[in-house]
């Protein structure tokens, strides 16, 4: 095991190295007018004129973030068998996507939506519905910004190899997502991006198949060492290599609700909708699902985290929220040298800064846009629209950073419970597209807005799911009866 | 409905199918090369998931 300041040195120049070498690559192809190279707008149109591979490995740095290298092993870590339902449910929203997205796409072109909000708007003739998904759309990303902060914390924290604390890592992590976010998309170049995906999917792959090999002699081992910790774990410890009965009901409410959410992110939603061809959007959604595959190793990480803590090798208490979202960072440390951990903490990092980057861009966008100047101010300047873009930008990077530093949370969770809100799009907006006349704008935003709060309530004051169940799904379930009861009364009175 | 859509919903039926035998899989043993049960049926799963993504694009492809 490496150690040390100097090897914190090592890798924490290569982090701050790349990060300098994304902004600057970003900033010349800007300026020198390659847009067609800025992978913000290449998410899904750039197939035309990029090669398959580098689109395919930018594809994965722009989906992929800390969620999936420092989160997904961090539950396989902290409650083993659990971390299959988010696999599960992330190759269900590919598949969900094939079939729907195609749609979506055809219906934004055909009525010239933009965002989400335009899609509202439109479908319910209703301006304060459009205004109604910008705000809530950015409320239910804070989770997904908080989720980043802390992740890049973690990563840096790990990359310094202990020279800096939890606190310092969180506030340079905001600063770092602050600025990238207000020179907007400059970070975002294909083949940075590519370079990012290839480093992440070989570190990924080496680190979940190699860890298990070099500390436990195979996979078999490992999991001989992980029965005997299950049955002798330390107290509050959650570690089981199976479902529990209320695990059950999570997972498979879970695998109802979130893949529809995967595609209603307003950031998404934004790329599918800019698509130039249907087909190009297919061809990605198959791509992308490769990387889904790649979380297979990342659970082994995990698993490898709580197996050497077992042993004693490792002292961190990875079992407990948050040390075991540091469970892939800290294996990495353990098994290869400080300059890879340098370009593996840079690769995610950097993925993860233009996340929460692109998140908070369309943001503020959306509620400039589709809120500020389509419901209070139709006169409102060019100016005054950005303006206002970024102090709603600034309020909700703020919130998650306060939230990241007084009630920080498993990341696995945090992005649960943004799902839980965004699903509540998915019903008026479906129902909109196919059945319009069953639903009146009345209903559509009451069941938008009952299940947002049920889930709200569930999270917040309730603290724990009702039968085990997934909180966006008891959304979904007030949701449709709100939907369809204020409907059905409103419709009458109309 | 189309063949086309005819099949996509079969598709997703396939996908969500493994849910009915979780239950019935939520076991360690028999183990299959050192894994516990619960997580080959697990790996089998996430993995047909995607093999039913790629039918998804070759159906496509066939039927436009």
């Amino acid at each position: 095991m490496y150690m040390g300041v100097e090897a914190g040195y090592v890798a924490l120049s290569i982090v701050i190295g790349w990060i300098v070498l994304t902004a600057s690559v970003g900033a010349l192809a800007t300026i020198r007018k390659f847009r067609v190279l800025a992978a913000t707008d290449a998410w899904f149109v750039a197939g035309r004129t990029l090669g398959l591979l580098i689109l395919w490995l930018s594809l994965g740095a722009n989906v992929y973030s800390a969620y999936t290298f420092l989160g997904l092993p961090g539950i396989a870590a902290r409650e083993g068998a659990k971390a299959w339902a988010i696999n599960i449910y992330g190759m269900i929203a590919y598949l969900i996507g094939f079939l729907i997205v195609p749609l979506m796409w055809s219906r934004a072109k055909e009525k010239n939506w933009l965002t989400i909000a335009d899609a509202f708007e439109d479908l319910y003739s209703s301006k304060a519905l459009g205004a109604f998904v910008a705000i809530t759309g950015a409320l239910w990303s804070i989770p997904y910004i908080q989720l980043q902060i802390q992740g890049i914390g973690y990563i840096i924290e790990e990359t310094s190899y202990g020279m800096m604390d939890p606190l310092t890592t969180k506030i340079i992590a905001f600063a770092l997502i602050a600025a990238f976010t207000v020179v907007g998309g400059l970070v975002s170049v294909a083949f940075i991006n590519a370079l990012q995906g290839a480093i992440m999917l070989i570190a990924v792959w080496l680190v979940g198949i190699l860890a298990p090999i070099i500390a436990f002699g195979g996979i078999g081992n490992l999991f001989t060492i992980l029965e005997h910790y299950a049955a002798n774990q330390p107290p509050g410890a959650k570690f089981s290599l199976t479902l529990k009965p209320q695990d059950i009901s999570w997972m498979a409410t879970l695998l109802m609700a979130a893949p529809l959410a995967f595609w209603l992110w307003p950031n998404r939603i934004q790329n599918i909708f800019a698509a130039k061809d249907v087909r190009t959007v297919k061809r990605n959604m198959v791509l992308v699902g490769i990387y889904q595959v790649s979380q297979i190793p990342a659970i082994l990480v995990g698993l490898t985290a709580i197996a050497l803590f077992a042993q004693g090798i490792v002292t961190m208490p990875v079992y407990k929220k948050p040390y075991s979202d540091h469970a892939f960072m800290l294996v990495t440390r353990m098994l290869l040298p400080p300059w890879v951990v340098g370009l593996v903490g840079a690769g995610a990092l950097a993925a993860s800064i233009s996340t929460a980057a692109a998140i908070l861009h369309v943001s503020g966008a959306l509620f400039a846009r589709n809120a500020y100047q389509k419901v209070f101010k139709p006169q409102a300047s060019g100016r005054e629209l950005l303006f206002i873009a970024r102090i709603f930008t600034a309020l909700i990077a703020i919130i998650s950073l306060v939230l990241a530093l007084i009630a920080p949370g498993i990341l696995v969770y945090l992005l649960l419970v943004g799902y839980a809100g965004i699903v509540q799009f998915f019903p008026p907006f479906i129902l909109g597209i196919y059945k319009r006349d069953l639903v009146t704008k009345h209903g559509a935003l009451a069941g938008m807005a009952g299940g947002m709060l049920t889930v709200a309530y569930i999270k917040i004051v309730l603290g724990k799911k009702p039968l085990g169940m997934y909180e966006g799904f008891w959304g979904l379930i007030v949701n449709l009866i709100l939907i369809f009861l204020v409907s059905l009364i409103t419709r009458k009175k109309q | 409905m189309s063949r086309k859509r005819l099949i996509y919903a079969l598709i997703l039926l396939i996908a969500y199918a493994p849910l009915i035998g979780i239950a019935f899989s939520n076991r360690l043993e028999p183990k299959v090369l050192g894994l516990p049960m619960l997580w080959v049926y697990c790996l089998m799963w996430s993995l047909s998931v995607f093999g039913l993504l790629v039918i998804s694009y070759l159906v496509d492809k066939m039927y436009g």
